[in-house]
């Protein structure tokens, strides 16, 4: 339980700059600061349920934190905890809730797991919300000479992601080509499709003005590798991005487990009209399945996925 | 408005930076207007509830701390009303983070903030606001001209510049009234080039910042060091970076002689090791391309504030201060060191100056002391644990004798509440720590708004 460092928390707070259940509640308590100071000062997970789970996992606070607080791995651990104690025999006679809590999500909470190693992984937001992107995304792939064979497609499985968020299960990091959802690559040690397209502008059309939504879990949680690609489009089109001052990605939330199983989801057309805010931009371009959904449902601009952008 | 007792809720306020006081609040308010905190305030006056207002929570001793009673949590009240291009009229809520970003898309900057952007308008308002450019502009308090203020009686008003109120309210330390919403300066964004420069001696270091300073030549300047082995004369440009006849040392000179120093002093080796360890870290930060672009500093507060917290924070944020006349710098900087060795193996002195204009009233009773000079001088001396912890009394000692420090140089503190609060009338007199007292009884009856941090309640005086 060493990873578990909260005792590590100085309380300087810049965890809560960019934390969007902050931004939309303005409660220290369902920040990164808040569980730390709340496990410091002795509370267990029962007490701390509102917390765990108004966090996204977005990954800002692990970015920004000074003393390297593993605050995503808290969230996780803490998720785990209450659900061992749903799970449990009931002694009380009063029932136990052994249903899982986002039973809502519907497939993609299957626990069939892919046994194949698959070349792209599409995610269950394009294959159920999205799959008109499916063609433009296998074509981009056959244009830089990677194999565009949807395995999960076929199949219909589940990847886990979600039950990893969920703390109904351990992340298992299966091999896989291509990923075309970030928050497959919980469960997937693949490369992403979005920085592939970073690496292959040329194939697209992007003609300024537009807003870039970088995938926040990626740019946040691997910040040295992921910030100068994003930011190397920014430079190149001078778009409006979703990075703040400290040049890291702010979220919608419709990419996390929340906004994805529609519970405890945080207002994620609020979001969206903040990250707008200051963008006159009318067309808006992402590399994030569910972001591109809530952008094209909340934003009233031309929403496009980047492989909607091919030349 | 939303009151909350759950425990979670209240844990996540029961301490502040400096965390050395701890306790639980009864209750936590969260006040999304200034109609909100006018109505938790004329309430607590009624039932002599005690009141604890809280922003960015930074005090470091344990000022904005509460115990029995409500904590009035004012972050929520955080939005930019309007700006005009020269001022900007926001909620006293707001964190300087916040301003900044509100502002970054008009082309405009705040002009002077405390360098941790998590600090709130409100809250920096009433304690004064230092920033690497206040030689130039002056503390945060400064930048302030019209005000939105609920009394502690519950009453909402404005107030401008000239108004006595706005001056009790202004460096006031949250004695006098709430600040909830402010008309601050603003002016056009200019990214920064920063460039250090390194001397062994800390007199002419600080020579060369008054230097600097009196001649109004930088846009930015400030003195950190380590211990007192390597000292860094920090200089900002908002236009091309200028030469000046500085008695700095090159890097290369700077190694040299603190190689000298410490080659016949076997016990010195220890803190060699430690100066290397620390320049290590510390030089690839101020290059990381996240902060530098083109050679500039961008966003000069978020890469401040990001580094400070990396580099000099930690479980315990113990930084007391000396506030004191150009003529004491160098003694109280001194006299300082002297203390800091002999309570801590490592340390740093963070020292700035602020410009003053004048004479106004609320420098009364303030971090700004009093003195005809245009400009006075701040240093704070703050261990480097290290990993190391030490007792609370220990720490209490060390803060006593820098502030003892002052006692016998003359000048003001910067964090004089909370549980520095014996040393007030020791400092300011008597006579002057009364008025003000009966100025707050008068205005807060009941003397429910941040009770004990500054005066004594009437039962206890």
């Amino acid at each position: 339980m060493s990873e578990l460092n909260f005792g590590d928390c100085i309380g300087c707070g810049l965890c809560i700059l960019g934390c969007p259940a902050y931004e939309e509640t303005g409660f220290d308590l369902l920040t990164a600061r808040g569980r730390n100071k709340g496990l410091q000062a002795g509370l267990d997970a029962s007490e701390m349920t509102e917390s765990i789970w108004a966090c996204t996992l977005c990954g800002y606070c692990d970015a920004i934190c000074p003393n390297d607080v593993h605050n995503v791995a808290i969230v996780l651990s803490l998720r785990r905890q209450l659900a061992a104690v749903r799970l449990k025999p009931d002694t009380t006679g009063e029932g136990v809730d052994v249903q899982p809590r986002l039973s809502s999500v519907g497939s993609g909470f299957s626990r069939t797991k892919a046994v194949v190693e698959p070349s792209l992984v599409l995610g269950c937001t394009i294959r159920e919300r999205a799959a008109h992107l499916i063609p433009s995304i296998r074509d981009f792939l056959t244009r830089i000479g990677r194999s565009s064979d949807a395995a999960d497609a076929a199949s219909g499985a589940c990847c886990g992601s979600l039950e990893v968020e969920a703390g109904r299960g351990m992340p298992s990091k299966s091999r896989a080509g291509v990923v075309a959802d970030p928050i497959c690559l919980e469960q997937y040690d693949a490369e992403f499709l979005g920085v592939l397209a970073m690496q292959h502008l040329e194939l697209f059309d992007l003609e300024p003005p537009f807003y870039y939504y970088a995938p926040h879990r990626l740019v946040n949680r691997d910040h040295a590798r992921m910030y100068p690609l994003y930011d190397g489009l920014r430079r190149r089109f001078d778009c409006d991005m979703n990075f703040d001052l400290n040049r890291l990605a702010r979220s919608t939330s419709a990419g996390s487990l929340q906004g994805l199983s529609g519970e405890h989801a945080l207002d994620i057309p609020a979001a969206v009209a903040r990250l707008l805010a200051h963008s006159r931009a009318e067309r808006i371009v992402t590399c994030s399945p569910a972001d591109y959904l809530a952008f094209k449902a909340y934003s009233g601009r031309e929403t496009r996925y980047i492989t909607e952008c091919l030349r | 408005m939303l009151l909350r007792t759950d425990r979670a809720s209240r844990a996540c306020y029961r301490t502040d930076g400096g965390q050395i006081v701890y306790r639980f609040p009864d209750a936590v308010v969260h006040a999304r207007c200034p109609e909100d905190v006018a109505e938790v305030l004329h309430r607590a006056q009624h039932n002599g509830t005690p009141v604890t207002c809280r922003g960015g929570g930074l005090t470091t001793e344990g000022e904005s701390v509460g115990g029995a009673g409500i904590l009035l949590d004012v972050k929520g009240m955080n939005r930019l009303i309007d700006c005009d291009g020269a001022t900007a009229w926001v909620e006293a809520g707001m964190t300087w983070y916040e301003v900044a970003a509100a502002l970054r898309p008009l082309g405009l900057d705040y002009t002077s903030a405390p360098l941790n952007l998590l600090s709130t308008v409100g809250g920096t308002l009433g304690v004064g606001g230092i920033d690497v450019n206040s030689p130039r502009h002056g503390c945060a308090a400064d930048q302030a001209v019209e005000l939105e203020v609920v009394t502690p009686t519950g009453e909402i008003v404005r107030v401008k510049e000239g108004d006595d109120y706005l001056e009790r309210v202004l460096l006031g330390y949250g004695q006098f009234g709430v600040i909830t919403k402010a008309r601050i300066k603003v002016r056009p964004y200019r990214p920064m080039t920063v460039r250090h420069f390194l001397y062994t001696d800390v007199g002419v270091a600080l020579a060369d910042m008054m230097h600097l300073v009196e001649q109004d030549a930088v846009e930015a300047c400030a003195i950190l060091t380590l211990r007192d082995d390597v000292v860094a004369l920090i200089l900002g440009f908002e236009c091309e970076p200028q030469d000046f006849p500085l008695r700095h040392l090159s890097e290369r000179r700077t190694i040299a002689t603190v190689a000298c120093r410490f080659a016949l002093r076997p016990w010195r080796w220890r803190d060699a090791g430690f100066l290397r360890r620390r320049q290590a870290e510390l030089l690839p930060s101020l290059h990381n391309p996240l902060f530098v672009r083109d050679g500039c500093v961008h966003d000069r507060a978020v890469v401040f504030s990001r580094l400070i917290w990396r580099q000099w924070g930690g479980r315990r944020v113990v930084i007391p201060d000396l506030a004191i006349t150009m003529s004491n710098f160098e003694t109280a900087a001194r006299r300082g060191i002297a203390v800091c060795k002999r309570y801590f193996p490592y340390f740093t002195l963070y020292a700035v100056m602020i410009r003053k204009f004048g004479d106004r009233p609320r420098y009364e009773m303030s971090a700004i002391p009093a003195t005809d000079d245009p400009h006075v001088c701040g240093i704070e001396f703050s261990p480097l644990l290290e990993g190391a912890d030490y007792s609370p009394d220990h720490y209490q000692r060390f803060k006593n004798a820098i502030y003892d420090v002052g006692l016998e140089l003359g000048g003001s503190y910067y964090r004089f509440g909370g549980v520095m609060k014996p040393y007030i009338r020791r400092m300011f007199g008597e006579d002057l720590v009364n008025r003000h007292r009966a100025m707050k009884l008068q205005l807060d009856p009941a003397f429910i708004l941040n009770p004990g941090v500054i005066f004594d309640a009437p039962e206890a005086a």
